[in-house]
């Protein structure tokens, strides 16, 4: 009874737009709107695309280069996070992970100005007229998320195998290689995947840098689907995310079963002399704060630039110091935005709640009482790990049905999608641990399962529902592709006639390149979308690396 | 003289851990160190293996001082409490990562290698992991890998403890008997009483992180130091000098006797009533009411002739009894 409300919400809004989305590829829309059977012509328009070769290339590249570049840049990191032990450091590396992603694509693509950006000092190419800039926002996104579950690997190597490494004077880099990177394979592999999964569908920096890309130079299959969906070509949008499902399908069943299954091999490497010195601590700490220089940089220049006026925006060379520091781009920033920043705020926090109304009962039953077992656990992973933009088309038109397209109820409704995975998956981690001993006696005292998990239960794990919580609100906040597809305007500031559903993010992304791009106040409002994540992680950052211990998240 | 740790202070913020004034230990002995839950014996332990380092005081090996070594600089082994072995190796595996450091030819490992695992019966085991071993085989394991270096001195942290009681007395001979082989100098720390009267040549008794006894198990046994020492071992009566006094020019105020040094006879000095009867196998335990306290008496099993209830008079070995002034024994005792 507890679990069904999950499932049969998982069915509704994910499982079934994927099957909706393979009879939609058999399908056309004539000039009346109604949909007609037109047999595999949609799919022959893959063979008449001009620029799919390119769009599949630069997929190709997002898939597998992202995460490779990763994982090599995360386990060294990791590994200093865990040497150096200062627990600052972990909040601050994560911090552009946890920002909204298109808010993190705005600030790089100011930094990378070649005439107003930092990079006017280095180089004066735009690289925004190749693919590598996307690449680049898609790394520092994506990078601390590989390293905190790296991280939290390492940091779950008993204390007492440390020790024995000591005793027997294996350290340094044959420590890491030998006994290390074994012990926490399963971590790696399952960042490696998330990473897949992750710049597989790269979606949000493609939307934020229209304005300043050339056409097709850095457009995957995720966001080609998008615009095909958008112009009214629903067939073939469908055939591409058909595609997309199946690939994802792959990459998830992958993940599912990794996750499931945390099973050691023995290692390979171990016949090789590898050194057996301790890098020097002032190396550590080198290389540390250059890893930080690139995660902050960008936070740095863009709060630079929303302290200046108008002109020193666009003075060459750009300044890096403002002479004048004006508010001007807070205070327009704030009143025009507003709409969108209420809506932001409204349906981050009700969507993640209405998650938690479905999800907190399922993962504790699922924990406890192995209720659905590992399939219902696996299906949790399973959404949690597809990309979003795949059920656009079924979910609009069950948003559409309702007459919720562009209002708040529809983005709250469709929210749980993507936090409720997160949902399940951290507290069924959480109840996993959580002493038997306390129901059980509930129960002997003679209150129902439902009366003990109401009265005893939810009680007691409030921190483990708040941590879950914050989470999904991380992720709801930083929301992009549902808000896109299912709203158009922004939020009407009416209380008895409501209407209008944009987000924040949409007044961000979808700035730059327009012919008076105000800088200035795109910046400050860039600066504002990142505070709730700056006050989240800090409230989180003793808990981080506890919660994702059990495995990994989006 | 192997090791010896002088005037060695460990502190845990302001709590002192380990106070340690002077400690020897001498090579091809079996020491044990015995003390409740929070004595700081594993504190000890990690402070010898160089896993823990000493606020203050110096420890010598072999005559060098190695208090600010490193652990693998230490002619040390160890075994953990819960063995971590490493769980994506092999036993073989396991057993030679000690080696696979130092730069020995891989013929020389391999021998090495097997023989231990002959010696440990591990042979038909060396291409398992150590998760499917049972308790008593990765026990073992972790023994061949901290031996495997041929350390001088092995330290074991309640390293039966995981164990099922039929195991743990199995493991404790073959313990023993590695420490014979082998000629190590053992340090076992345990809280069970038992496992340090069959192994140790010395118990070292730990109370509050101070040492309070050194000594053969025997002499634990009967000459315990003070109140505390009496208690660990085995059953003992403790009666104030309010409820029976001697004197014979003994200023005391606790005496101690142990229930087996007591006999019931019909021309005994003392009367009272029995209690209960306890039939612990080896012998039977009577718990006898003296009016103001309680005295056990231990009788072999043969002895089973008594009932709840029943009137006995007691006699005392007055010369095994020994007489404790503010916690401390005297030297003094009865003829
Ligand atoms: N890392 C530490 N930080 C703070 N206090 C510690 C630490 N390690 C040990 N202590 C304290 O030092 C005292 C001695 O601990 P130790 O682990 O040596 O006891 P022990 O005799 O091994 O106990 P047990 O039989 O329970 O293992 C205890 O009071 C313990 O709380
Ligand atoms: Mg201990």
């Amino acid at each position: 009874m507890f679990i069904i409300p999950a499932i049969v919400y998982f069915l509704i809004f994910a499982i079934y737009p994927m099957i909706e989305n393979v009879i939609l590829t058999f399908q056309s829309q004539n000039v009346s709107g109604q949909y007609i059977f037109v047999g595999l012509s949609n799919y022959k328009e893959l063979f008449y695309t001009p620029h799919l070769g390119k769009i599949i290339d630069n997929s190709l590249i997002y898939t597998f280069i992202v995460p490779f570049i990763d994982i090599i840049f995360a386990i060294p990191l990791a590994t200093f996070l865990k040497r150096l032990n200062k627990n600052f450091l972990l909040p601050v590396i994560l911090l552009p992970s946890f920002i909204p992603l298109v808010t993190g694509a705005t600030m790089w693509i100011l930094m990378l100005n070649p005439l107003y950006g930092i990079l006017y000092f280095v180089y004066h190419k735009d690289l925004f007229y190749t693919i590598w800039s996307i690449v680049i926002i898609d790394i520092w996104s994506s990078l601390p998320l590989a390293t905190l579950i790296i991280y939290s690997g390492l940091k779950a190597i008993p204390k007492n195998i440390d020790e024995a490494n000591n005793i027997d004077n294996i350290k340094g880099m044959r420590k890491l290689i030998t006994i290390d990177i074994p012990y926490i394979k399963y971590q790696i592999l399952a960042a490696f995947i998330l990473m897949l999964v992750y710049g597989s569908f790269t979606f949000d920096p493609i939307y934020a840098s229209l304005g300043v890309s050339t056409p097709f130079a850095n457009l995957d299959l995720s966001y080609y689907s998008y615009e095909l969906f958008f112009s009214g070509n629903i067939g073939f949008s469908a055939v591409l995310m058909t595609i997309m499902t199946a690939v994802s399908t792959v990459i998830a069943l992958i993940f599912v079963k990794l996750t499931l299954n945390n099973k050691m091999h023995a290692s390979r490497f171990r016949s090789i002399h590898w050194p057996n010195n301790e890098l020097p601590k002032s190396f550590t700490i080198f290389f540390t704060v250059l890893y930080l220089l690139f995660f902050m940089l960008p936070f740095a220049w863009i709060l630079i630039e929303s302290f200046k006026t108008y002109n020193e925006i666009f003075s060459l060379p750009p300044l890096i110091i403002p002479l004048k520091i004006t508010l001007s781009n807070y205070t327009y920033s704030l009143t025009n935005g507003e709409p969108y920043f209420i809506t932001s705020i409204v349906v981050s926090i009700l969507g993640s709640l209405l998650a938690l109304f479905i999800g907190v009962p399922a993962a504790y039953v699922a924990a406890r009482y192995n209720v659905g077992g590992i399939k219902f656990i696996g299906l949790v992973l399973f959404i949690y790990s597809i990309p979003l933009v795949i059920l656009m088309i079924p979910d609009y038109a069950m948003l559409n049905y309702i007459h919720t397209i562009n209002s708040w109820p529809g983005l709250i409704i469709i929210y749980p999608v993507m936090v409720l995975p997160i949902i399940i998956w951290m507290l069924y981690n959480f109840y996993s641990t959580f002493p038997k001993s306390y129901d059980e006696a509930a129960q002997v005292d003679g209150m129902t399962m439902f009366k003990s998990f109401r009265k005893i239960i939810l009680p007691l794990s409030h921190d483990g529902i708040l941590v879950a919580f914050l989470y999904a609100f991380i992720f709801a906040w930083g929301a992009l592709i549902f808000p896109l597809a299912f709203t158009y305007s922004a939020y009407n500031m009416s209380v008895l006639y409501p209407s209008g559903a944009q987000t924040l993010t949409i007044f961000i992304g979808g700035t730059i390149g327009h012919e008076a791009t105000q800088y200035g106040i795109l910046a400050a409002s860039s600066v504002l979308s990142i505070i709730p994540a700056i006050i989240i992680t800090i409230f989180l950052r003793s808990k981080i690396d506890r919660v994702w211990r059990g495995g990994g998240i989006k | 003289m192997i090791l010896s740790i002088n005037n060695v202070i460990k502190k845990f913020g302001n709590f002192t851990a380990l106070e340690i004034n002077d400690l020897n230990f001498e090579e091809d002995r079996y020491y044990v160190v015995l003390g409740p839950s929070g004595s700081g014996k594993t504190t000890l332990l990690r402070i010898i293996a160089g896993l823990e380092f000493a606020d203050a005081g110096k420890i010598t090996m072999l005559n060098n001082d190695v208090t600010g070594a490193p652990a693998w600089k230490r002619d040390i082994g160890l075994v953990f409490q819960n063995y971590a072995l490493y769980p994506h190796l092999t036993v073989y595996e396991n057993i030679a990562s000690p080696l696979n450091v130092m730069k020995i030819p891989r013929n020389e490992v391999i021998k090495k290698v097997n023989e231990l695992l002959r010696v440990m019966e591990l042979t038909d085991q060396a291409g398992k992991y150590p998760n499917q071993l049972s308790g008593g085989q990765q026990q073992r394991v972790a023994l061949a890998r901290a031996i495997i270096k041929r350390p001088r001195v092995l330290l074991l942290d309640e390293p039966l403890s995981n164990l099922d009681a039929r195991v743990r007395i199995e493991l404790r001979d073959y313990l023993k008997s590695i420490q014979r082989e082998f000629k190590l100098t053992v340090i076992h720390v345990t809280h069970d009483p038992t496992e340090a009267m069959a192994l140790g040549n010395n118990v070292i008794v730990l109370h509050h992180g101070r040492v309070v006894q050194n000594s053969s198990p025997k002499d634990l046994y009967n000459k315990p130091n003070d109140i505390f020492c009496a208690r660990l071992l085995g059953t003992v009566n403790i009666i104030s000098r309010d409820d029976l006094k001697f004197d014979d020019g003994i200023d005391y105020d606790l005496c101690e006797i142990r229930p087996e040094d007591i006999k019931i006879t019909e021309n005994g000095e003392l009367e009272g009533k029995i209690e209960s009867v306890q039939f612990l196998g080896p012998e039977i335990l009577l718990n006898i009411n003296m009016g103001n306290y309680h005295i056990k008496v231990s009788l072999d099993k043969y002895n089973d002739k008594y009932y709840e209830n029943e009137t006995v008079r007691l006699s005392f070995n007055k010369s095994t009894m020994n007489f404790y002034k503010s916690g401390k024994r005297l030297e003094k005792i009865l003829e």
